[in-house]
């Protein structure tokens, strides 16, 4: 073949492939318009939304049993040329299932072309309740959607050889477009069955293919690379430190709080409403604004008591405190408002029997605020067990170092080690044991945030 | 009744000193001090190897308006509020109605996955997308090369801020979901009846009973990306650390770059805490601003 005719086939490929992309945003804004008033956009975009989140956790947990390499124990890690595992061998299928594939779309794209066109011309299928205008909507969308695969089917017998769409790309593309027009028609479940099949035939096709001929040997070094993470990279380290200092800091700030809480709420004094505006408006404080100044106080302290003595600055216990510190004006506020809603009788009863201030709050109302304590407490951990600023500035130690600053330390080194999989094995210790307590805590997290915000 | 009167234990502010000495001796030492402290650090030079700071006044101050990096990061912080805002308020609002909607099925498992990124720490997320990111062996640019279209340098200093704001945006949404959720939920189902009858259709109704009604929330949440935004930190720490370009830097990394980072040879104590400052007095002003506005003109239920 000549070079020029080589050359304006491939600027007419460019040209189709520039089409089909602006074909795909059409039909994308024909689906949006037409089912404007259905929430079925709304749909779709929370499952584009949370199948990201999906696949990149899931690409995270499958890369962290992937081999890390050579230089990492790994094999000699010919699996590894493409760290994509899967997800990149899915573009990457051997050549008979190539074969099998490039002779069949043809028919493939053709049947559900047509089928398309036919549903989108004749309208059956569509629901018969709804508006004429929307029917108008899905036939255009139905018939768009079959011209498109027509012009897919160019790309694709031309094995996209001279164009930037990889033939496998095209084919992938030309799926992703079917299912663009499928989807909103299984909304009615009535299209739903063949061309889902077709879909089906489609996809997994070429993708059993590609999982059957995958090495599947390059996902056994879970062990290797969450005992790197784990213990090398001292993730469990971390993940200790950050627990004694959460727990300390929820402790602290629970019974400090509590009291402070109690003596705002229930007794009477001069100045209360000064402290209360004190604690409530110290939350616009942010950590940046004192971080300085703290770190110039405390650099140099050093607390002894007791013949037990510790340096202020690199210590878990002073983290901690700060910490407390810092979490007590959202505790307070959130108990104040707690320990308002508590019944006033509650304090004459117990006056009566004798009561005095201390057993009142012990014994009284203690008990009965442990609801809001807990949802304090909740809020308290999870600040402290997710914060970077202030251990990055306030902990130089290595061992003493918490799980934000321990992940991003092995991140930072890993651009130079190169082991990716105990990265990858990082970010799942750090993730997974935080979707399951989020999991279980979810109801009352929403709870204290919705008091929190929408009571203020 | 006398038992009515609250009791006085040890005398006038016995007790009310005994519960509330421990919580106000942490708050100010640890917390308060320092805070109002950072004035005056702001108004001193100091690079930590000297024993004693240098009141200089306003020397910092003068110092930061000439300071490039500084407005640079500034710009940053803007960008992220306005138009990671946009953004922001499109995706929470549309999950919120998403979820409000009880013909679709699967809300709570969309809820929990939604909501649950911004329960992870800063780093995590950071990392989580670094490796998304990352030009050669991302997710990303692995699945634009399976669809045969060349790698995006992601995190390249162009891309990295918008880069950052996709992060943010999918990191924080779920906060603002769940306030927007509990706001619609609130308003009263008669409101929508009457659109209804008055044939208002499902955008109509969106648009003209639930946005008016929400406002109180959509500002609550609007005050709260604005201070999350001015203030956002280790997520581009992570994001783009160790060495994160000047034009890349928002306000909370340069400070803590001027104020700790160990690979420069003089720590900017001063100017640390004076940009501290000066985005304090941003946040308090932008959330004065919307405080106004919710007090001048909120709906009656």
């Amino acid at each position: 073949m000549p070079a020029e005719v080589q050359a304006s086939a491939a600027r007419i490929m460019q040209i189709v492939t520039i089409g089909l992309v602006a074909y795909c945003l059409v039909s994308v804004g024909i689906l949006w318009a037409y089912a404007r008033t259905r929430l079925y956009p709304l749909y779709l975009l929370k499952i584009a939304w949370v199948g990201l989140t999906i696949v990149g956790f899931l690409w995270i947990i499958s890369m962290s049993l992937a081999d890390p390499g050579p230089q990492h124990g790994g094999a000699a890690s010919e699996f590894m040329k493409n760290p994509a595992g899967p997800f990149a061998v899915v573009g990457d299928y051997p050549r008979w299932a190539e074969r099998f594939y490039a002779a069949r779309p043809w028919w493939m794209f053709m049947l559900a072309g047509l089928l398309l066109l036919w549903r989108g011309l004749s309208g059956h299928g569509l629901a018969d309740r709804d508006s004429p205008r929307r029917r108008t909507f899905r036939r255009g969308f139905l018939a768009l959607t079959a011209v498109g695969m027509g012009a897919l089917l160019l790309v694709i017998d031309h094995g996209g050889e001279p164009p930037h769409l990889s033939y496998t790309g095209a084919a992938y593309f030309a799926a992703l477009c079917v299912l663009w027009a499928v989807l909103p028609l299984a909304w009615r479940r009535r299209l739903i069955t063949p061309a889902m099949a077709v879909l089906a035939v489609l996809l997994a096709a070429p993708l059993a293919a590609a999982l059957a001929h995958f090495d599947w040997r390059c996902y056994t070094y879970a062990a290797s690379n969450y005992a790197y993470a784990w213990t090398t990279a001292r993730m469990g380290h971390y993940a200790l430190n950050s627990l004694l200092v959460s727990v300390l800091t929820v402790a602290v700030t629970s019974v400090l709080a509590s009291m402070a809480a109690y003596a705002l709420t229930r007794l009477e004094f001069v100045g209360r409403g000064a402290v209360l505006f004190l604690f409530i408006g110290a939350m616009v404080i942010p950590a940046e604004l004192y971080i300085v100044p703290l770190f110039l106080m405390v650099q140099n302290w050093h607390v002894s008591a007791g013949g037990v003595g510790f340096n202020f600055m690199d210590s878990r216990l002073g983290l901690g405190l700060i910490y407390a510190a810092g979490g007590l004006p959202f505790a307070v506020f959130l108990l104040t408002g707690f320990y308002r809603t508590l019944p006033g009788t509650l304090r004459e009863a117990a006056a009566i029997d004798g009561c005095g201030e201390w057993r009142m709050f012990t014994d009284v109302f203690f008990p009965l605020a442990v609801p809001g304590l807990a949802t304090a407490a909740i809020f308290q951990f999870l600040a402290v067990w997710n914060e970077y600023q202030f251990a990055l500035v306030f902990l130089t130690n290595d061992k003493l170092k918490t799980l934000p600053v321990g992940l991003y330390n092995l991140s930072v080194s890993q651009q130079y080690a190169a082991n990716w999989s105990a990265l990858f094995a990082g970010v799942t210790i750090l993730c997974v044991p935080t979707f399951l307590i989020f999991v279980l805590l979810q109801e009352r997290i929403v709870a204290g945030l919705t008091v929190g915000g929408v009571k203020e | 009744m006398i038992v009515s009167q609250p009791r006085r234990l040890g005398g006038w502010w016995g007790a009310p000193a005994l519960f509330l000495a421990p919580a106000l001796v942490l708050f100010a030492v640890l917390f308060a001090f320092p805070a109002a402290g950072s004035l005056y650090v702001s108004m001193c030079r100091w690079t930590g190897f000297t024993p004693h700071m240098e009141f200089v006044g306003l020397h910092s101050f003068a110092r930061l308006l000439a300071d490039m990096k500084f407005w640079n990061a500034l710009r940053n912080n803007f960008w992220i509020m306005g138009a990671g805002g946009v953004v922001f308020f499109a995706f929470a609002l549309v999950f919120a109605a998403a979820l409000n909607d009880r013909r679709l099925r699967g809300r709570k498992f969309f809820q929990t996955l939604i909501f649950f990124p911004s329960f992870i720490s800063a780093v995590g997320a950071a990392t989580f997308w670094k490796l998304l990111y990352d030009s050669k062996s991302g997710l990303l640019n692995l699945s634009l090369e399976g669809l045969g279209a060349s790698p995006v340098q992601w995190l390249s200093s162009d891309n990295a801020i918008d880069a950052a704001i996709v992060m943010l945006v999918w990191a924080e949404v779920g906060g603002a979901m769940i306030l927007l959720l509990a706001g619609m939920r609130r308003i009263p189902k008669d409101y929508y009846e009457a659109a209804e009858i008055d044939g208002a259709s499902g955008s109509q109704q969106f648009f003209h009973v639930t946005v008016p009604m929400m406002r109180e929330v959509v500002l609550i949440a609007l005050s709260l990306w604005m201070i999350g935004s001015m203030k956002v930190f280790g997520f581009i720490q992570a994001l783009l650390a160790p060495d994160i370009n000047d034009r890349c830097q928002v306000i909370s990394t340069l400070q803590y770059d001027y104020a700790f980072n160990n690979r420069r040879c003089i720590f900017l104590m001063g100017e640390a805490t004076a940009m501290a400052v000066v985005q304090v007095a941003i946040v308090l002003v932008l959330v004065g601003i919307v405080r106004l506005l919710r007090e001048k003109k909120s709906i009656e239920y």
